[in-house]
């Protein structure tokens, strides 16, 4: 018996773990209860009672690469970069051999290398592109087309609208076939200009000069050559710190008029004040299906999505790659446009870290494509009995880029009373309760 | 003792349902499930009216003779495949632990007995794949409804033999277990950029309520033994258990009769025999949706007892039992057709009782419902300890 009984519990332990699975139907008939699920569509008078398109959120210098075009549908835009500081403190071996610090070398020419998005798309197959030196002290967070100086304390503008005046340094012939580098040489004498640490204003300005194009300008690097003072049979090249590039741009786009615009550089978003029906009578489908009035709860919306329509934005800031939006609750509408926004709405969902993306022909010329934004939490929040203390859940939507800025671009939705309005599309479900039979 | 006391709690410390492991679990309150031994499915019987001492609630008589402390208990799988007529197949399984007992002798007086047994099986599950029409567009849904759980037993009871041919015996029990009903649908292709949750819908209830058994043996002259029994079940109350649900259900459960009886045709050859009626019609009509029946089951069997291996007796057993399921499914009327063989180890012996004993039985069957059948194997184990 006592050597049975190890193998008998070994026996049972095994048995115990069968795997368990359940007798599975495959047949309707066996369901105890229905299961509806019905498409409502409200239209924006019956969920939105307030849109507002705000501008100016960001500025294109924490895009951190700029654009430069020149007559592209009337655009006209041109980088900058702020020439922080040109090196000439050196290491090299002198005549003895030793190694020796040289803070005496001379510049004696360099060039501004200018990276361009390959990627850009509908660009001619070669342009030609300028540089030149900013003549004028700037201040690359704040400045614009009309500004050199825009801040809270100070606002200076160029003597010449455009970042001007400049003086030439040269031109060059770029062409995608090339690799994403224009090298334009810079003489001496600029070099030295650049090199002198009491010009505040140091900066190089890049211009498209091919009309008709705009063009992704990724960064501006400055080299140069210096001949050290104890081996002057010896050329270092160094690079000048370029770090601080951004771009200024003209016209300024109008506002959108009865549309929604998301992105663009400074930023646009839009606001949508709603008030989510509790209780439905209608469309007609519904009725006979679910019972009216029906009463929308946080259990019976399965989805709830606000739908816009892409139209066609201004030509000169039609977005040439996809545009990704996102939205989000306003937590304090009164204090709009600085109001706090909540996370995400698209939080726990693959969209959550690019948000949702956009085809760019999607507001090219004919542009017209439907685009849901998933907000159900933001719905169910809505349509749940109000919380007995503490405050209403928000009932403003904020619609912006789920970066900004992106782009110098953005995107365009058709607005409420026309063709293409927005709609709130809930897909709800209901059942039988559960019962015993 | 200890060792047995090891093997309990090794079963114990695995979560085991009380299952039939059928898709007939869908009609009415479920599939009825029988507590009984391994010695019992083997012998195709009820379990009543066997030769020598057994546990089994079915038989509150037959703890009688246990003149020393025992526990029994019966652990077993399934494995199911279904057919429900229309070109869908599926399988199933499971573990089945369908009772535990323990006895302990009252003095001269009798035996106490407390037994936890299952009742009714309500695990099955049903999915379909099916269209919603939206708007301009149609979803793929699957919509799952689950039923996990079922009743069970616990019963106190108590067993005399008030005559060298005549015991008696009766136990007192209250139903226990729950079962929770889930209804979900999942979206499988809507024209949306993120994933729909699942929609869900579920309950759990709480079973309780009173039941009692009565039975006698009857012995004469140690080659035939006849018992019968009585469930007088009372009814069964089902409380809502999470606050989904309010819906609150009472259940007459039917009396049912048990009879069976066992002869010795030759040395070391036994027969054994037994049948049982319940009238589920009343149960079925509280459900409000279900049809019942009055369900009957009859089956036997033949034991050679006379086997041995390694020097230990080793009966052998055949049995057959066909059995009436009490609600109708979508209509139809379902039975269970059982073949079962099986087989008992003495472990430990003293005189004619054994000390510690177990048994093996397997059996293949057929359940059947219009056009729906499920054929099964199911295994069983048992073991029953005296004396420790």
């Amino acid at each position: 018996m006592k050597r049975t009984l190890p193998v008998l519990a070994l026996l049972l332990w095994g048995l115990a773990g069968c795997e368990e699975s359940m007798p599975t139907a495959a047949s309707d008939e066996l369901l105890p209860g229905a299961l509806r699920t019905v498409e409502i569509r409200l239209p924006w008078d019956q969920f939105a009672s307030g849109l507002e398109v705000w501008g100016g959120f960001s500025s294109p210098f924490e895009l951190g690469r700029g654009v430069i075009a020149h007559d592209f549908k009337g655009l006209e835009a041109r980088g900058l970069a702020r020439v922080i500081r040109l090196n000439r403190t050196i290491t090299v071996v002198d005549s003895t051999g030793a190694s020796v610090v040289d803070s005496l070398g001379s510049i004696k020419g360099g060039r501004v290398v200018a990276h361009f998005d390959t990627l850009s798309p509908a660009v001619p197959p070669a342009m030609t592109v300028s540089a030149h030196r900013i003549l004028t002290s700037w201040d690359p967070p704040s400045v614009t087309w009309t500004f050199a100086v825009d801040t809270a304390g100070e606002q200076r503008p160029w003597p010449e609208p455009g970042g001007g005046p400049v003086e030439l340094v040269g031109t060059g012939e770029w062409s995608t076939g090339q690799g994403d580098s224009l090298v334009i040489p810079v003489d001496s004498a600029t070099m030295a200009a650049w090199a002198d640490s009491l010009d505040v204003g140091r900066g190089v300005r890049v211009d498209m000069e091919t009309p008709d194009v705009r063009l992704e300008l990724d960064d501006i690097f400055l080299r140069y050559e210096l001949v050290p003072s104890v081996n002057q049979d010896t050329v270092v090249t160094l690079s000048a710190n370029t770090d601080i590039a951004t771009f200024i741009y003209d016209p300024l786009p109008e506002g959108p008029g009865d549309g929604i615009r998301l992105g663009g550089a400074p930023a646009w978003r839009t606001t949508i004040t709603t008030d989510i029906p509790t209780e439905l009578d209608g469309p007609p489908a519904l009725c006979p299906l679910l019972g009216c009035p029906f009463r929308l709860t946080p259990e019976n919306v399965s989805h709830a999505s606000l739908v816009l329509q892409t139209r066609p934005t201004p030509p000169a800031f039609q977005p040439s790659d996809s545009a990704r939006v996102e939205a989000r609750a306003v937590l304090s509408p009164e204090l709009l446009p600085k109001a706090p926004l909540g996370p995400s709405l698209f939080s726990d969902t693959p969209l959550q870290l690019t948000g949702l993306s956009i085809p760019g022909a999607a507001f090219g010329e004919g542009g017209s494509l439907l685009v849901g934004l998933p907000i159900t939490d933001f719905v169910r929040a809505l349509v749940a009995d109000p919380p007995e203390d503490g405050p209403p859940p928000p009932n403003t939507l904020a619609l912006l880029s789920a970066f900004e800025p992106f782009s110098i671009s953005f995107a365009e939705f058709a607005g409420p009373g026309g063709p293409g309005a927005p709609y709130l599309r809930l897909i709800v479900t209901v059942a039988d309760s559960v019962r015993l039979p | 003792m200890r060792a047995a006391l090891l093997l309990l709690s090794l079963v114990a410390l695995r979560p085991a349902g009380v299952s039939a492991q059928s898709l007939l679990s869908a009609a009415g309150l479920g599939v009825p499930v029988e507590s009984l031994d391994a010695r019992a499915r083997a012998l195709g019987g009820l379990g009543l009216g066997v030769f020598g001492p057994s546990l089994l609630p079915s038989d509150p008589a037959a703890p009688a003779d246990l003149r020393l402390p025992s526990v029994a208990f019966t652990l077993g799988g399934s494995w199911v495949d279904v057919d429900e007529g229309n070109g869908t197949l599926s399988d199933a399984s499971g573990t089945r632990f369908p009772f535990l007992a323990a006895s302990y002798p009252a003095r001269s007086l009798g035996v106490l007995t407390v037994s936890y047994g299952s009742v009714l099986d309500q695990r099955w599950r049903t999915r379909v794949e099916h269209l919603v029409p939206l708007e301009e567009t149609s979803a793929r849904v699957t919509d799952t409804f689950f039923s996990d759980g079922g009743v069970a037993a616990l019963r106190l009871g108590f067993a005399s033999r008030i005559a060298p041919s005549l015991a008696l015996g009766g136990a007192v029990g209250m139903y226990t277990g729950e079962t929770t009903r889930r209804g979900s649908r999942s979206f499988d292709s809507v024209d949306v950029i993120v994933a729909i949750p699942d929609f869900q819908t579920e309950g759990t209830w709480r079973y309780s309520g009173f039941n009692a058994t009565v039975g006698a043996i009857v012995d004469v002259a140690e080659v035939l033994r006849v018992a019968a029994s009585l469930d007088w079940p009372g009814s069964l109350e089902a409380e809502p258990a999470s606050p989904e649900v309010t819906q609150s259900r009472s259940y007459h459960m039917p009396v049912t009769l048990r009879v069976g009886a066992s002869g010795v045709l030759a040395p070391g050859l036994v027969v054994t025999v037994g049948a049982s009626q319940a009238d589920w019609s009343g149960t079925a009509d509280d459900t409000g949706e279900a049809t019942g029946r009055t369900a009957r089951t009859f089956g036997g069997g033949l034991e050679f007892t006379r086997a041995s291996l390694s020097g230990r007796d080793t009966p052998l057993r055949l049995g057959w039992r066909r059995s009436d399921l009490p609600f109708s499914l979508l209509g139809e009327e379902p039975s269970e057709t059982v073949l079962a063989g099986g087989l008992g180890l003495n472990l430990v012996q003293v005189e004619d009782l054994p000390r510690a004993r177990l048994d093996f039985s397997l059996e293949r069957g057929r359940r059947e419902a219009g056009s729906l059948s499920e054929s099964f194997w199911r295994a069983s184990m048992g073991l029953q300890v005296s004396g420790f």
